[in-house]
This record gives structure tokens, sequence and C-alpha cells, in this order.
């Protein structure tokens, strides 16, 4: 698949918007059950306006992908049965809520508000990630995303970049959180990468289908590409199949593990060893995951294989079923006497 | 539920691209055109097409077969194009099954096209919508059209009439007929699209000489026998089946 | 999204010329551009279908490489440097070239036009200026099968005949990609499969046709006759044989006189009259042929008889079963074509059981010339069609003689389920026009109508030769090289203008060819003879002028260029005095009309004319005879009155259709002035659906040939008896062995003596193509061309539709030769033949003959032609195989236009070449020829072409 560079953009900052949120308001959740004492009001409304900045020019970016940009609205309607659209609503939602919710919170209005605007933006939030990772879960016909995993690890990278950016809040209001939050960040890379393993280890089991398959003709040979019907590319060579993209893949996949895992796992451990604890180490594991994951995002898409592209045989092959021949004899009987 | 469809039959289609060419003749001047070409007279001309035809090979020599296969969207009955359009742009068609874009609606997000296994929604660039075959709805209910024109351009056109369009859900029709009688297939059946366009399988005609062997086919033309005791001397009057050939030409 | 009738304001009949096949269209007008083109239902050759190049009309129509205004060169041949001038300096500056030359010698000037639709017209047009050098573009198209079929039994295939696809039950199409009848053929092979019929494709390659074939007979290039003479002997061995037909309609039981080294050896036995004779095993007597029918005689076919006169004498067919039964076994065959010999063996048994015991039967009456009253119409469903696979190799007439044997032998000649003559066709073979005769040059002046340019020699007397035995035309034709090259040979024109061998020629004019670039061969060669000078300086080939409607490779190499109209702006003929777009059960011709105004992309005004316009322009500047009155007035107001008024023989016009002051009369009649009215009225062409019992059987059919008399299709109505051998061939390979007693005597020279004695058999047989010998192992594999089904030679490149499809093009091969050669998918190779090389992208596909490699024809261009980007694909990754296929060869010590040794068409498919991998993957194609484009024409490359008027 062609990555769209808007869409990684928007990843990038929906991501941060929404995991920072999501853990922002998870320690204030917490408070309302006697549990810690919360955040003072200005991280909250710092962290919270850079979630709505970020989640605001995120839904700016990502309307580049959209020929019409300006009937992005429209994408509300089929909330039933598409994830875009339910995506759309959620984020937009999400963005509305938090902005209320920062309202709220700046004018001390009511706790209840301010919680339950906090509760309905946290889940928005979540189901705003949710659906932006099922448009790419749900799809049949990339086999590399039709996964849980792709979910789950969707899901870990948003709380990667939530949590890394939060520690650094956290480090420099000198909150007591940044010991755990460097823990969690520790944990998240680590399940992100094992997410991230598994993802890669998966395209190797796939049962991916054959030219045979797709243009059903059973058959006990292979089928083979002679021509496709043009010379020069077209939308579906362009869009589904992303030829240089692919010759670059195996540089950048190590790049993309380097730099969303090895290099945060490493300054972590590194902080836990050491006990050094500075703000450039933060800046680094931060930009270093957000670095990482725009690779990491392009890959997911050059890696994914869409079946359409059995057509130009552009399709990664696989063997081949044995089955009987398609064709059908017909014989001809000349009579002999008639 | 009326299913439009084309049926088209890989046993006399010879890929010439009539029909591709056709479609795109009719298509850029009617109602859902134009189809934007990029760059037609550069190094990597790109247009948006509804048809395209496909070569494939299978076997090896000699005994390969090749065939054609024009490709244009299925229509496809749990069409999955149609549920991931946020605006509902995409839609099909209760009465007939046809499937449609309405440019008007469409953000141009893509999204219909990754769902299609197909590859037959093409993105047209200038205008910034998703376009494809609409089945020339334009024509099969253009009522000033003669009763014998109100069909597809690429069926109208196609020199192998290896196109067939109709009704696949009415028995009386002749695509029906033609899906029953032909063993119709369709691509990727497992893909749970349930696609209406359906192919006829190549068949192959062998003539069974039986028959003629035991009765007729003997060489002793006695003519035949003539000419080879007058410029093959020494032969027998009768020879076997091989005997009368030459090792090395006098 | 608004649904019905708005896509056209006005709609046209008219004839499609995307290709040579002259379909029927309807064409659609909105806002005075052409929205739709679709076919015509009614029309009898395409019945409503539209290939892809005929759909898509509307980007030739506003291609970006159209011309807009005559040309006249400024740099040099070649630079592109053009200035545009009007049309009156224009036809001042061509009549004056073509007067200057014509008045030194006619000959001087050479006309050759290429895909030329209105040959009866452009040659009476070079026959107006007094110069026997035009041709149309038979010569490197396929002249050698026509003239073997018109020898033959009198028609041949494409515009001469088709298979009846309504009966035939076993068609086998050998060495065919697409050919001219692109639409009847589709409609026609689908309608024989679905009647369960069966196909067989000899070819080398399986792809398009031989996709839906039910067998595929992959073949060695080259090897087709002996392919075919395999079939014959098998259908001999086990008599699968019409000897009925034969016997009646055919000269195979005609007696051979035998007598080695005399004059009479291999020439019929005739009688005081002159009739030839058959052995009537009856009477055990001699009898003249010609009672064989009426006296109900029974000929001898195998034997040796001796005359009263003492001659000893062998019917035909004996002659030819003897080549066969001891030349080609199936076991033979299969090692000269790669065709296994059960192979061979059962596909002969299918066609004699299917041709002899599975016969069809019309219940339609009919009268033989003989009188002899038949209640039906019995016959032969197989059926056979062959083009350049054959005709393209230096074997190909013999191979295509074989072929029509072979139909004789299996009587599915013009009969039921056979192949089918076209109206006019077939015609007596001794009444084919043969060229004009002269016998120097001296005889040829300016103004003094010459003509028939072209025709079928009967005898070395009918050749074109002077005292000692050299060319009179330009091009060789009718020489004792290539004595009976039917159509002229137009790919010798610039080789011999630039070698001024036999002579210089002051003016070329070219019509409708690309003879820069995909229509000749060994193209740097051919660009060198383009802009050679002479040592003051001068052009060789000093003024060329050519008519194109395109920004072609041609233009760009000539020094004045009149911009010609293109068929949806004029009004053209499609001529029975041509090559009609008739079908088997009856004439048709058809016209075109002016449908819109000639505009560019951009809405612009084209300064362009028809040629026909341009024709009678300048042949009544020039005054030429058949242009002006006595008193020296214009005769034709202009092309549309010429059209209606021009009669080459009185009441013969043009178009046939609605002749006679009223438009009453069809075929013979004096002009119409409604007539062309009355074609539009009538979608646009005239058919005229012969009676039943005139549809089949036409060589012998007394009703036919007694109207197809009075239309004056034929002369006589004799039966047409057919040439199972050719005598006249024997006359020539007498005059080899210098035994002929004639007025014309070839040259001392033992190359040319040896060609006449060797290849001009009255009987088919096999030989290897001709550079099997000089390229043999060195170059190992046979490189061709195919045509792509989608473009028309060069000139859909400008295309924006169709160059989509294909804006490259690759060298196919068979993986297992690849292996060998060490080749792998998608690698750069150089292709190698004797006179050069040219590097290519190699695809590897099992659709190919293991000794064969091939690519699509025409696709690769020169580097700013064709109105493309100059980075276009076309100039860079696509290639032209042209460059390495040799225009000459030497044989014996001499050296000869590449061509048939009988007809003298060019043998593309000849060609062997050795292929390696380059050491260089860059992939650019070598060699590279570049052009600038003309000014205007960079103006019309749009970034976004959105075509909706
Ligand atoms: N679309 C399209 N149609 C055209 C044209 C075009 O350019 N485009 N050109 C028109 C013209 S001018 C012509 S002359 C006709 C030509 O019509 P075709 O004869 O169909 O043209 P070619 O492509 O030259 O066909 C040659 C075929 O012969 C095969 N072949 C090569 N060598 C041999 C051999 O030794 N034996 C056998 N059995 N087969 C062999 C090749 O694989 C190829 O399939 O087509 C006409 N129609
Ligand atoms: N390698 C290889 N070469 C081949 C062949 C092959 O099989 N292999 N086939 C050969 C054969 S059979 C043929 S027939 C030739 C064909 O070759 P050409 O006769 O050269 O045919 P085209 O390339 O179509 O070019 C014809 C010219 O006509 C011009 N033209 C197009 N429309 C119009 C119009 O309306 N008016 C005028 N005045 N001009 C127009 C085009 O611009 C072009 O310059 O190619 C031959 N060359
Ligand atoms: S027009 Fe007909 S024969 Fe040609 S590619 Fe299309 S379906 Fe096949
Ligand atoms: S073929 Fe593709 S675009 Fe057409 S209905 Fe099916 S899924 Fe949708
Ligand atoms: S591109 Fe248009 S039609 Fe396709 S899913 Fe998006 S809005 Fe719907
Ligand atoms: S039905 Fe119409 S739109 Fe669809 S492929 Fe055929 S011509 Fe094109
Ligand atoms: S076959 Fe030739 S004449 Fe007929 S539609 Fe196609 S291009 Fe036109
Ligand atoms: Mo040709």
């Amino acid at each position: 698949m062609h990555p769209p560079i808007s869409l990684i953009f928007f990843f990038l900052t929906a991501g941060t918007s929404i995991g920072l949120f999501i853990l922002t308001y998870f320690i204030e959740f917490l408070k309302l059950f006697g549990k810690g004492q919360g955040l003072p009001k200005e991280v909250v409304l710092t962290s919270g306006m850079i979630s709505l900045v970020l989640i605001g020019i995120g839904a700016i970016g990502a309307s580049f992908h959209l020929g019409h940009k300006l009937r992005a609205w429209k994408a509300v309607r089929r909330f039933n049965t598409s994830w875009l659209s339910r995506e759309a609503v959620f984020s937009g939602a999400y963005g509305f809520t938090l902005l209320i919710y920062l309202i709220l919170k700046y004018y001390e209005v009511s706790p209840f508000l301010e919680h339950l605007f906090g509760i309905i933006t946290w889940w928005l939030g979540v189901l705003s990630a949710y659906s932006t990772a099922m448009i790419y879960a749900s799809n049949r016909f990339v086999l590399e995303w039709n996964t849980g995993i792709t979910v789950i690890y969707y899901l870990l990278m948003y709380l990667m970049l939530g949590s890394s950016a939060f520690t650094i809040i956290s480090y420099y209001y000198k909150l007591p959180y940044t010991g755990t939050f460097l823990f969690l960040t520790f944990l998240f890379v680590l399940l992100g990468l094992g997410f991230r393993i598994a993802f890669n280890v998966r395209q190797f089991y796939i049962k991916r289908p054959t030219l045979n398959d797709a243009l059903n003709l059973p058959h006990n040979r292979p089928i083979r590409v002679v021509d496709k019907g043009s010379t020069t590319d077209n939308y579906c060579t362009t869009e589904f199949y992303y030829e240089k993209g692919k010759r670059v893949l195996p540089t950048f996949i190590p790049l993309a593990y380097l730099f969303t895992f090895v290099i945060p796992l490493f300054l972590l451990l590194y902080i836990y060893i050491t006990g050094t604890l500075n703000a450039f180490l933060l800046w680094t594991i931060y930009i270093s995951i957000l670095v990482g994951s725009a690779i990491e995002r392009w890959c997911f898409f050059v890696e994914g294989n869409h079946v359409q592209n059995l057509f130009y045989g552009l399709y990664p092959e696989e063997g081949y079923k044995l089955r009987k021949g398609y064709m059908e004899r017909k014989e001809t009987r000349i009579s002999l006497y008639g | 539920m009326a299913q439009y469809a084309l049926v088209i039959d890989l046993n006399t289609c010879v890929g010439c691209h009539a029909c591709a060419t056709n479609c795109k003749e009719w298509n850029t001047q009617a109602a859902f055109g134009p189809l934007s070409d990029f760059d037609p007279y550069g190094r990597g001309p790109s247009g948006v097409w509804y048809n395209r035809v496909f070569t494939y090979e299978t076997g090896e020599f000699p005994s390969t077969q090749v065939f054609h296969l024009p490709k244009s969207c299925l229509h496809c009955q749990d069409a999955p194009c149609v549920p991931v359009c946020p605006t509902g742009a995409s839609y099909k068609r209760e009465q007939d099954g046809i499937v449609l874009v309405n440019y008007d609606d469409c953000i141009g997000c893509k999204l219909c096209s990754w769902s299609c296994p197909y590859g037959c929604r093409e993105f047209d660039e200038a205008d910034k919508v998703m376009k494809k075959c609409t089945l020339c709805i334009d024509r099969i209910y253009d009522e000033t059209l003669p009763p014998e024109h109100r069909k597809p351009a690429c069926v109208l056109t196609c020199p192998a009439r290896a196109r067939f369009f109709g009704d696949i859900e009415d028995p009386n029709s002749e695509v029906y007929k033609l899906i029953q009688e032909r063993n119709g297939f369709v691509l990727f059946p497992d893909a749970g699209t349930n696609p209406a366009n359906h192919y006829l399988p190549r068949q192959e005609v062998r003539i069974n000489l039986e028959e003629f062997e035991k009765h007729i086919l003997k060489p002793d033309n006695p003519l035949f026998l003539e000419v080879l005791r007058r410029h093959r001397p020494g032969m027998s009057q009768k020879p076997a089946e091989d005997e009368y050939i030459p090792e090395e030409l006098p | 999204m608004e649904i019905g009738g708005s896509f056209y304001e006005k709609k046209y009949y008219s004839t499609c010329y995307m290709c040579a096949c002259r379909c029927g269209i309807e064409v659609y007008v909105r806002n005075g551009k052409v929205t739709y083109i679709k076919g015509n239902d009614d029309h009898p050759l395409n019945k409503g279908v539209l290939c892809a190049k005929g759909s898509s009309g509307i980007m030739k129509e506003y291609s970006p490489a159209r011309l807009r205004k005559p040309l006249l060169r400024v740099g040099p041949r070649g630079s592109g440097q053009f200035k545009e001038i009007e049309w009156d300096e224009a036809l001042e500056i061509a009549a004056k070239w073509i007067r200057e030359a014509a008045e030194k010698n006619p000959a001087k000037v050479a006309f050759f036009t290429g895909r030329d639709q209105m040959q009866a017209i452009n040659g009476w047009f070079a026959g107006q200026i007094g110069t026997l050098n035009w041709a149309a573009h038979g010569g490197f198209c396929s002249v050698n099968v026509a003239a073997a079929g018109l020898m033959s039994v009198g028609y041949s295939f494409w515009e001469f005949g088709d298979p009846d696809f309504e009966h035939t039950k076993y068609f086998m199409m050998i060495g065919v990609a697409e050919d001219h009848a692109s639409n009847p053929f589709k409609l026609g092979i689908q309608e024989l499969k679905r009647r369960g019929g069966k196909f067989v494709f000899v070819n080398p390659v399986r792809w398009s046709y031989g996709a839906i074939a039910d067998e595929w007979v992959p073949i060695k290039p080259g090897t087709d006759g002996a392919f075919i003479l395999g079939l014959a002997h098998v259908l001999f061995k086990y008599n699968l044989i019409d000897w009925e037909f034969l016997k009646e309609y055919t000269n195979a039981p005609w007696l051979v006189i035998q007598a080695p080294g005399t004059p009479k050896d291999g020439l019929f036995y005739r009688n005081e009259e002159g009739k030839p004779m058959v052995y009537d095993k009856k009477s055990g007597s001699f009898k003249p042929a010609d009672r064989v029918v009426p006296d109900n005689l029974e000929p001898a076919f195998i034997g040796e008889f001796e005359t009263p006169e003492g001659y000893k004498v062998r019917p035909a067919f004996d002659i030819f079963a003897e080549r066969l039964v001891k030349d080609y076994t199936p076991e033979k065959v299969e090692k000269i074509t790669g065709i296994p010999a059960e192979t061979i063996e059962r596909l002969a048994k299918e066609l004699g059981v299917t041709a002899l015991y599975d016969p069809i039967e019309l219940p339609i009456e009919w009268t033989d010339v003989w009188g002899r009253k038949h209640k039906k119409m019995v016959g032969r469903p197989v059926s056979f069609h062959i083009m350049r696979g054959i005709a393209s190799h230096t074997n190909g007439y013999q191979t295509a003689r074989a072929v029509f044997v072979l139909m004789m032998l299996l009587g599915c000649i013009d009969r039921p389920g056979g192949h089918l003559a076209k109206p006019p066709y077939p015609k007596h073979i001794e009444d084919l026009p043969k060229p004009k005769r002269i016998n120097s040059l001296d005889e040829l002046k300016f103004k003094k109508p010459y003509g028939p340019h072209l025709g079928i020699p009967q005898s070395p007397d009918d050749l074109l030769v002077d005292e000692n035995g050299n060319p009179l035309r330009i091009d060789r034709a009718y020489s004792w090289e290539f004595p009976i090259s039917a159509h002229g040979l137009i790919q010798n024109v610039i080789p011999a203008a630039y070698e001024k061998d036999p002579y210089d020629i002051e003016v070329l004019m070219i019509y409708m060819a690309n003879m820069a670039w995909n229509s000749s061969q060994n193209i740097p060669y051919i660009i060198e003879a383009l802009t050679a000078k002479d040592a003051s300086g001068n052009y060789i080939i000093p003024k060329i002028i050519t008519i194109d409607a395109f920004y072609s490779e041609m233009v760009a190499y000539s020094d004045l260029v009149l911009p010609d109209a293109t068929y949806l702006e004029q009004w053209f003929a499609l001529s029975l005095l041509d090559r009609p777009p008739s079908v088997a059960s009856g004439p048709v011709d058809a016209l075109r009309q002016p449908i819109v105004e000639p505009q560019d992309l951009l809405g612009n005004k084209l300064d362009v004319l028809p040629w026909g316009e341009v024709m009678v322009r300048l042949g009544t500047k020039l005054g030429l005879p058949g242009f002006v009155n006595e008193d020296g007035t214009p005769k034709y107001k202009n092309w549309e009155d010429f059209l209606i008024n021009w009669q080459p023989q009185p009441g013969i016009g043009a178009l046939a259709g609605w002749r006679g002051k009223n438009g009453d009369k069809h075929f013979v009649g004096e002009p119409n002035p409604k007539q062309l009215e009355m074609y539009t009225k009538n979608k646009g062409f005239f058919y005229y659906p012969l009676p039943e019992n005139m549809r089949f059987y036409r060589f012998a059919n007394k009703e036919y040939l007694e109207w197809a008399k009075s239309v004056r299709f034929v002369k006589r109505t004799d039966p047409i008896i057919m040439n199972f051998y050719v005598e006249t061939l024997q006359k020539f390979r007498l005059a080899g062995q210098g035994l002929w007693e004639g007025e014309k005597q070839p040259p001392n020279d033992p190359a040319i003596r040896e060609r006449l004695v060797r290849y001009f058999d009255p009987l088919p047989f096999w030989y290897p193509p001709f550079e099997e010998d000089v390229s043999g192992k060195d170059y190992p594999l046979y490189a061709f061309t195919k045509r792509p089904q989608w473009m028309y030679h060069s000139w859909d490149s400008q295309n924006a539709w169709l160059r989509q499809i294909s804006t490259r093009n690759y060298l196919y091969m068979n993986p297992k030769t690849a292996k060998k050669l060490g080749i792998k998918h998608l690698d750069w190779v150089w292709v190698e033949s004797r006179i050069g090389k040219v590097k290519c992208q190699v695809f590897l596909t099992e659709c190919t003959e293991p000794n064969s490699v091939w690519t699509w024809n025409a696709i690769g261009k020169m580097i700013g032609a064709w109105g493309l980007k100059p980075e276009a694909e076309e100039g860079h990754q696509g290639f032209l195989l042209n460059h390495v296929i040799p225009h000459s060869i030497k044989i014996s010590g001499r050296e000869f236009y590449y061509g048939d040794p009988i007809t003298g068409h060019l043998a593309w498919f000849d060609t062997k070449v050795r292929v390696y991998k380059a050491e260089d993957q860059t992939p650019e194609t070598y060699p590279e020829f570049s052009v600038e484009p003309l000014p205007y024409i960079k103006e019309r490359w749009v970034d976004v072409l959105r075509y909706k008027p």
C-alpha cells in the first residue's frame, strides 16, 4: 500500500494527543477514588491544551488525505457501517469534549461536569483510537493488517507516545509520577515491541491467496501475468503497490525498530541503571518514539499487500494449490453415418 | 430483487481491449465523465479507466494456455466497498444492484478502493473523487436510445460478442441461463463479496476420430500405393504403418 | 447526473479508418466535437461492433501530433525545422517539382502510397503524370499471399475472401495475429465456437486469437510450407481428398509434358487448338480438359502416359503426389517444423474427415456453367486463414500456394463452410490485369497516361525490363529479380533511389506510409539514405513530398509536407475498384463524409486539406489530361465532384451504388449528382446481397458469372478453373534454363537464373527461409513482430487512450531459451542480427516457441515524433525491431533486396538474431534517434486531458 503521509502525520499527532490525555485524565480519575493526589490544574490544562492542539492539527493534516476537505463533515453519515465514519465522529467528538473539559477545568465550574466530560473524552479518545485502528484491521484484503494485533499494537503505540510525552511533562512540573511513567513507557515500549514482532512474524504465516484463487480457476498449474493491460502505472498499481517503498523496506523496518523500540528501551534502561534523569534524555526518548513511529507507520503501509495486486502479479508469491483442471473438455462427435 | 451484471465469456474473449477503450470513450463524455488522463503524451500517462483487460498464461510450453480477463466493477452483491464509505457516496442501488458513487458526496478518502479486492475503483486526481464502472446506467435507462442500444457500451462493442448484460437473478434472462449452462464463475469466490459479474470458462473442442479410425482411415488408398510403388520401388504392396518411410532420401 | 439523450446533437454514418478493415460507424457530435463513435449495426462487415482502435478514434482526431498547415523544410532533413506556408504556395512548389522532373522523364517522379484506401485513384493519378513508378504498400504487406491466391484460385484472403463462419466446422488460422478483418474475424470465430466448431491456431506464439483456440500448434518460424504439405501427404495417404472437386474445377488432372531440357518441359500438353488435355481412363485416350464435365470423362490423376506426338506426360497431380510421398512424410515434417508427426497426422485426419464425411448441404438450387442443375449446395466445412506469418518469409509465396492446393484437395473453396470469395472476386486468372508493358523509359512522356501499374504477369514477356534485362521500375518490380511483384515493391524505393540503381529519381512522393521508420528495414541505413548528400551538397534523393496528417518520422525527413484531413473530416470512397469492404454474400462499398471541422484539442482550426482535394487541385494545376478538358478548363470542381463524376471506364466510378442520373442503377451507370447523399441516407454504405443461389461455387456458378459479367466484375462466363499447377511459373523457370521461347530473356547472371529455376516451381514446395543460409547457427533465433490488437502500426502512439495500453514493448522469449542464454526475466539484452543490434528488455513467457523471439510491432518511436514529449517511453524503453531487419541479402554472390524470389515480398520475419544480456543494464534502448517536435505541438501537451465536449 502506498503510505499516505497525511495519515502518518495524523497518527503521530492523534497518538500523542490521545495517549497523553488518556494518561493525564487517568491520574485525575484515580483521584476520584481517593487514589493518588491527582494533578495540579496547571498540568492538566497544559497537557490538555497540548492534546487539543495536536488533535486539531492532526485533523487538519489528515484532511489532506481527502480529495474534498470541505466535504469532510459528510463523513459522519455512515456511522453504522464505516470505521472511518466512526473515527471521524469519535475524534471530532473527542476534540470537542476535550475542549469542554478544559473549559470546565479552567473555570472550575463543577467537579461533576468536569469528570463527566473527562470520562466521556477519555472514552471518545479510546474509541477514536480503536476506530482508526479498525480501519486497517478490518480490511480483509490487506491480510497483514487484518488482525487483532493491528488494534492492540495501535493502542499501545498511542500509549507509548502518550506516556513518553507525559514523562516529560511530569519531569518539568516535578511531579511524583516521573518514575511511574518511565516504567509505564518501558512497559508500553516492551509490549509494543512484542506486538510489532508478532505483527512481523505473523506475516510469514499468513495463508495468502494465489492468482488461481483470485481468478477462481482451480487449476493444477500456477497462473502467470503476461500483460497487465497497461505498460504504465495506474491508480491501482500506485495506490496498492509502492514499488520504491518495497525496495527500501528492508532498510526501513530495522530503522523503525531501532527508533521506536531499541533506542527508547536502551535509554530507559540507562536511566534506571545509572539513575541519570534529565530533560534531554526524556526528550530523546519521546522524539525517538515519534520518529520511529513515523517510520514504523510508513512500513506498516508498505508492508500491507492488497490482494488486488494479485491481478497485476504484484502480490507476494506462495505455493499454489493442486486442484483439478479447470478446462472443460467438450467433444464433438462427427458421426459416420448421418 | 434484480441484480444487473455483466457475464463475460472467456471462451470467445480474445483480449482485444475494445471493451476497455469503448468504455472510456462512452464514459468520458457521458453522465459520469470526464475520465481524466494525466500526462497523456508524456512519460507515464495514467488515466482513469472503468475497465481493463489482463492477460494470463498457465502451463509450460507447448501446453501453454493463455487467457484474457477483462475486469470492471463486479457489482458485488455483498459489496465490501459500500459499508466502508464514510459518507454514503458509495452505494448499491436497491432496484438493480448497481454499485455507484455519488460524486457530490464523495470526499475522496479512497477507503472504498482499499476495500475492493478486485482493484475495480479508480481515483480521479483531477475531480478528487472515486470513479468506477456504472454498468452504463446512463445507457441502460436512457429512453431516448433505441431499445437495442440500451446496453452497456462495452457489451455493444465487443467484437467477440463475449460480453452479456442482464439480470442474473431473473431465471428467464440470457445471463442467468448462460451462468447455469456454462458453469459461470466469479472472481475471488472466497472473498465474501458475492460478485454479480460472472465469467464463463474456456472450453476446448476435441474431435473424436475413433469411429473413423475403425472404418475408414486406412492407409490403403490405391493411388497412394501406386505412387509409392512407382517412386519408392522395392516397397511392399501394402506397407505397414511406418514401413514406407525412407530413412534417407535418394 | 442526468441520464438521457444529451450526448449528441447530430449523428452521422461513415467508415472507420483506425485501421484498414473499413467498418461502418455511427459518429455522434456535440458542440462540433465528436462525443462517441459506435459501430454501425446495419453494416454487413462489423455488425455494430467496434475494436479498441475504432473506439479510440476521438483521440486520433484531436491528437497533438496533427499537422496544421503545409510545411516547407528549412533546416537539414530530420532536424524538424520547417516553415509553415500557405496552400497556394505549397501546391505551386509541388507542381513545379513534379513538372520539372516529369518533363525530363516521368519516371523521375515516384509516388508510393502506404495505407492507401484509394489505390485505384492514386494509381490513376500517377498514371496521369505519366510515371510507371507508383505502387501501394502490398510489396511489404502480403503480396506473395495475394499473388499466390490470385494465381491459384482467382482470389485470395482478406478483402478477397473470408472463411464461411456461418457454416464452417473446422477453422485453421495460420500465421495470423490480428489482420485486417479485425472485427469480422472476431465475430466469425465466436460464431464458430458457439456452434462447437474446432479452431486450430498455427503460430509460434499463442496470444489474442490463440487464447481461445481449441488447439495451438506451435510451429517453428518459416516452416509452414512443410507443415501444410505434410497435411497434404496424410490426406493423400488416407484418401481424404475431394477428387470430384479436383476433377471438375482444377487443373490437377491436366497433363504436364515431361521433356527436360526442351522448351515444352513442364508446360501443359495441349491439342492443336491450344486446349490443355487430360487422359481419360474410360476411353483410354487423351481428351481436352474442357470436356471433362460435359463428356463426363474420368481423367487420370496418377500415372505416366505417352502422347501420339511422343511426349511423356503426367497429370499435374501425379507430380505433386510423388513430391508428397517422397519429401513430406509426417516424420520428415516433424524434423523441420517441430510439430510431432502424430499431431500432423491427426490434424490432417480431422480436416479430411470433417470435409469429406461431415459435409454440409444447403437446400439451394443452382446451375453450373455447364448447365447442370443441382438440387443443393454441398459444402466442405473446413476453412483456413493465413497472413503474414506466412507472407513474411522468403518462402511465403510457395507456402501460400501450398495452402491453396490443400484447400483444393479438401474441396473447400467458395463452397458452403469453406473459404468464400468476396465479390468482385473471384476473377478469371488469365484475365487478371497485367502491368502496362513498355520496353524502355523513353516510351514515357509527361502527361501521357500510363497504366495499369500493377497486376500479374502471365509470362516473362510481361516483365518491365529493358532490352538488357534491367528493371524499368525504380522498385525493381516486375524485373527478373522479382518477376511477379503483383503490388509493386514500396520497400525498395528509398534504397534504390539512394543507390541510384536502377536510376536516380528527383521527386519522391509518399502518401500515408511511414517509410522513415516502421515500414522500412535497417533504419540506420534508411536514415542515411534520406539524409545523404552528393559531392555538391545536394540530397541524393533530391525532393521528398509527404502527404500525412501527423508529425511522423517520415514527415520529419521530408522537404514538403501536405497535411491531410482525417477520416472524420473528408469525403472518401471505399471503392469496389480498390480493396472494398465486401462480404462473401455480396459486394459492399462505402463512403466517409466530413463530420467535424479540422481542429486540435484546444479548439484551434487546422488549415489542412483532404489529399483527394489536393490531388484534384494539383492535377488541374499541372494540366494533367484526366483533370482538364481539351480547352484547359478544369474537369472537376473539387474532390467531392471528382468522387461523383470520375469514371475510369464509362459507367464505372468510385462508388457503385445509386448510379445513373436518378440513382436507379447499381454498379454500371452514369454519374449521379446525388450519389453521396444517397449513400449517407443509406447509412454510409452500399450492400448488394446476392441471392442465395449466387453465394457459393462462384467459379462455376452460371447465374453468378452472368450477373458478375453484367456488372463488369468478370469478362466472361466460362468456369474459373483453378490452378493446382501454375503453368505461368514454369515459363519463368524455362527462362531461367534458357529455354523460354518468348521475347524477354533473363540477363546472363547465374544468381538470377538459379532463382528462376529453383523457386518458380509450378507446384508448391518448401525451402528454408533465405536467412537460414546466411545467418545459420550464428544467429539461432527467429525474431519477428506481431500486431497489437489495440494499435495500428506507428500511428496510435499519439492516441492518448491507446498508448496507455502500451507505451513501450518487450522482447518476448521462452524461459527455456532464456535459461540457455543466461538471461533472466526483465533483463536488458542485445538483439543482434547480421546487420546490427538493438537493445531491449526481455519478458519471459511460455506462450512462445523456443526458436522464436518477438515483440509488438511499431511501438518504438523516434524521440520527439508523434506529438509525444521527448521523454516518452516510446523513444526510450520502446524499441523498433526494424533496426536489425536486413533490407538486402547476398545470394550466389549477388546482393538482392530482401524478398520472396517470386513476388519480391519483403521477408520481415526471416530475420535471425542472437540475443545476449547487455552489460549495461540501463533501461534505455539503442540505437536512439530523435527529432525536434514542431513548436505548436509543444503547446498541445496538456497536463490533464479531460475530454467531454
Ligand atoms: N490492430 C492492428 N491490426 C492490424 C494492423 C495493425 O498494425 N494493428 N496491421 C494491418 C496490416 S497492414 C496487416 S499486413 C495485417 C497483418 O496481419 P497479421 O498477419 O495478423 O499480422 P502480424 O502481426 O504480422 O502476424 C504475424 C503472425 O504470424 C506469426 N508468425 C511469425 N512467423 C511465423 C511463421 O513462420 N509461421 C507461422 N505460422 N506464424 C508465424 C506471429 O506470431 C504473428 O502472430 O494486420 C492488419 N491489421
Ligand atoms: N518489423 C516490422 N515492420 C513492419 C511490419 C512488420 O510486421 N514487422 N509490417 C509491415 C506492414 S505489413 C505494413 S502494411 C507496414 C505499415 O507501415 P506504414 O504504411 O508506414 O503504416 P503506419 O505506420 O500506419 O504509417 C502510415 C502513415 O500514415 C499516416 N497517416 C495516418 N492517418 C493518415 C491520414 O488520415 N492521412 C494521411 N495522409 N496520412 C495518415 C501516419 O501518420 C503515418 O505516417 O509496416 C510494415 N513494417
Ligand atoms: S471487447 Fe470482448 S473480446 Fe475484446 S477484450 Fe473485451 S471482452 Fe474480450
Ligand atoms: S468489484 Fe469492487 S468496487 Fe465493485 S462492487 Fe465489488 S468490491 Fe465494490
Ligand atoms: S472515496 Fe468517496 S466513495 Fe470512496 S469511500 Fe471515500 S467518500 Fe466513499
Ligand atoms: S458497463 Fe459501462 S461502465 Fe461498466 S465497464 Fe462496461 S462500458 Fe464501462
Ligand atoms: S477493425 Fe479497423 S476499421 Fe474496424 S473498427 Fe477497428 S479500427 Fe476501425
Ligand atoms: Mo500490412
